[in-house]
């Protein structure tokens, strides 16, 4: 069975939030409503200090502390270790929210648009009704994933069955695969680097795995 | 490294604060009532069908100290309504008993519910003690809510279920003192146990838990709870409420019934004991809901940064 997960590779990263409005396209995620975002961080003190970005979002862990917490089973974890969540179950109770320690979840209460004027007809058409008053988040570009397997595409490979933001990388920082088969793109990665994951001290076991140095 | 400082959260507000609040009054109100004698030991039903004139009376306070409790604690629950982005899809609150804490809190509830419902019925002791496990249970239930929260910091910590059983205690006996004061009034009642002492202990109780539970060596736990730290919140939660009411609920203790107005003093440190509890959910929840910081492993990244340089 495959693990999809990513490596991202800071180094490479330019900041340029690319994959942050690919997502938002892909997935006609809501104003202020980011399932893919980059945080800019300055690090170290003068004179040695650096600037790095790191792309954030769910991190479809093993042990997803939102998994345990939510009440009606909204929030499941598939066979291949992508986090997802049922909107037709879920309450939208935000324990899942407060549960991540990845800042990676969202609720929104109403449909909202970008312009002052209200929904645009484009808006109005890729609306998702669904998705208001429950929790929202990153699913790995699921409907991509699964519709190229179906079309015996390899997700990490092929573009049409990759998340997109791994697709818009403009430095090639992302990259998507399966972390169970030694010869995928981020096993080689995870190999052939050292990797830190996001707040590993809390034993969530994230898919995400980053390049720093 | 930190990545992300750490930030409050923002989607669980006063109707969270509200539900816990009322969910320690209520079920701490129910498990103290067990200890009150009630009038024809509460069975109006049959006072009813015998023909008695006060059946009335025996049911109307029977369902004081068996159904507030209950309403209490409906009361947080209603108010989640408010807060709930999908509050029509309740009944999904049942799915996941074997791992959340929401759906056991919410199963609790009902069958404290049913249990206090029917034993208010039909007084049956078997019933009694369904309710009383089913109300302990909703009480350590939202301490463990807030436990499994594992993104808040001064949540995910096990001294908080400590804090909500000792605060439920508080709150319960608080809301007791004022009922039992309030209908000793009307019809002269007797309990097992004292609530002033009750009263009393459990604010001492509670006050040794709360300062248990601000005392971290993790400084960013520390850093979380400043805003109870600070004078202001200390006076309320301290001073107005713990200190006040033990002082008064000890007034009443040594006196043993030679003040006259020891009923009025009891209301008044009742009263005090729900601020008090409800002024610490309010802080916990809203003031001190700090999300953690996200990190890159301090020890990994520096021994990345050092070799990268070495080499």
């Amino acid at each position: 069975m495959s693990r999809w997960g990513m490596v991202i590779d800071l180094r490479k990263c330019v900041g340029c939030q690319t994959c942050t409005i690919a997502c938002k396209q892909t997935n006609n995620t809501p104003p202020q409503v980011f399932w893919r975002w980059v945080a800019d961080i300055e690090t170290g003190e003068y004179p040695d200090v650096n600037r790095r970005f790191v792309p954030m979002g769910c991190q479809h862990c093993s042990n997803p502390p939102c998994l345990e917490v939510c009440p009606t089973t909204a929030t499941y974890k598939r066979p291949d270790g992508i986090v997802d969540i049922n909107y037709n179950l879920c309450i939208g109770c935000a324990y899942c929210i407060v549960a991540c320690p990845y800042l990676a979840r969202n609720i929104v209460f109403e449909t909202k648009s970008y312009y002052e004027t209200g929904l645009i007809p484009p808006e109005e058409t890729l609306a998702h009704p669904d998705r208001i008053g429950v929790a929202t988040k990153c699913n790995f570009c699921l409907p991509r994933v699964d519709e190229g397997l179906k079309r015996g595409l390899k997700p990490g490979v092929d573009p049409d069955a990759t998340p997109m933001c791994v697709g818009s990388c403009i430095s090639n920082a992302m990259h998507f695969g399966d972390l169970e088969d030694p010869e995928s793109i981020v096993s080689r990665y995870i190999a052939e680097n050292e990797t830190v994951r996001l707040s590993e001290e809390l034993g969530t076991e994230s898919a995400m795995y980053y390049i720093v140095e | 490294m930190e990545l992300i400082a750490s930030q409050k959260q923002r989607v669980w507000k006063l109707p969270a604060v509200v539900n816990f609040t009322m969910g320690g009054i209520g079920t701490g109100f129910y498990l103290l009532a067990l200890l009150v004698a009630l009038p024809a030991n509460g069975e109006w039903l049959q006072a009813f069908l015998a023909g008695q004139a006060d059946w009335f009376s025996i049911a109307f306070i029977a369902a004081i100290f068996k159904l507030v409790g209950v309403g209490c604690a409906g009361i947080g629950f209603i108010a989640l309504t408010t807060e709930a982005g999908q509050p029509q899809r309740g009944i999904n609150l049942f799915r996941h008993l074997r791992r959340s804490w929401m759906s056991r809190e919410t199963l609790a509830f009902f069958l404290f519910a049913a249990f206090a419902g029917l034993d208010w019925l039909f007084p049956f002791v078997a019933l009694r003690a369904l309710a009383a496990a089913a109300a302990l249970f909703l009480m350590i239930a939202q301490g463990f809510i807030l436990y499994r929260a594992r993104g808040v910091i001064t949540w995910n910590t096990p001294r908080v279920i400590f804090y909500f059983v000792t605060c439920g205690f508080m709150t319960g006996a608080g809301l007791m003192l004022i009922v039992f004061n309030g209908v000793n009034f009307f019809t002269p009642l007797s309990s097992a146990f004292s609530f002033a002492a009750i009263g009393f202990a459990a604010a001492l109780f509670n006050l040794a838990l709360w300062f248990i539970y601000l005392r971290s060596s993790d400084a960013a736990f520390q850093k979380a709870v400043a805003e109870l730290r600070t004078q202001k919140a200390l006076l309320q939660i301290v001073g107005i409420g713990h200190v006040l009411p033990a002082l008064l609920l000890g007034i009443v203790v040594i006196a043993n019934g030679a003040i006259a107005f020891s009923g009025l003093l009891e209301i008044i440190a009742g009263a005090l004991l729900i601020f008090g509890g409800a002024r610490q959910k309010y802080g916990i929840v809203l003031e001190a809901g700090y999300l953690r910081a996200i990190t890159l492993s301090p020890a990994k990244f520096d021994a990345l940064r050092r070799r990268a340089r070495s080499a």
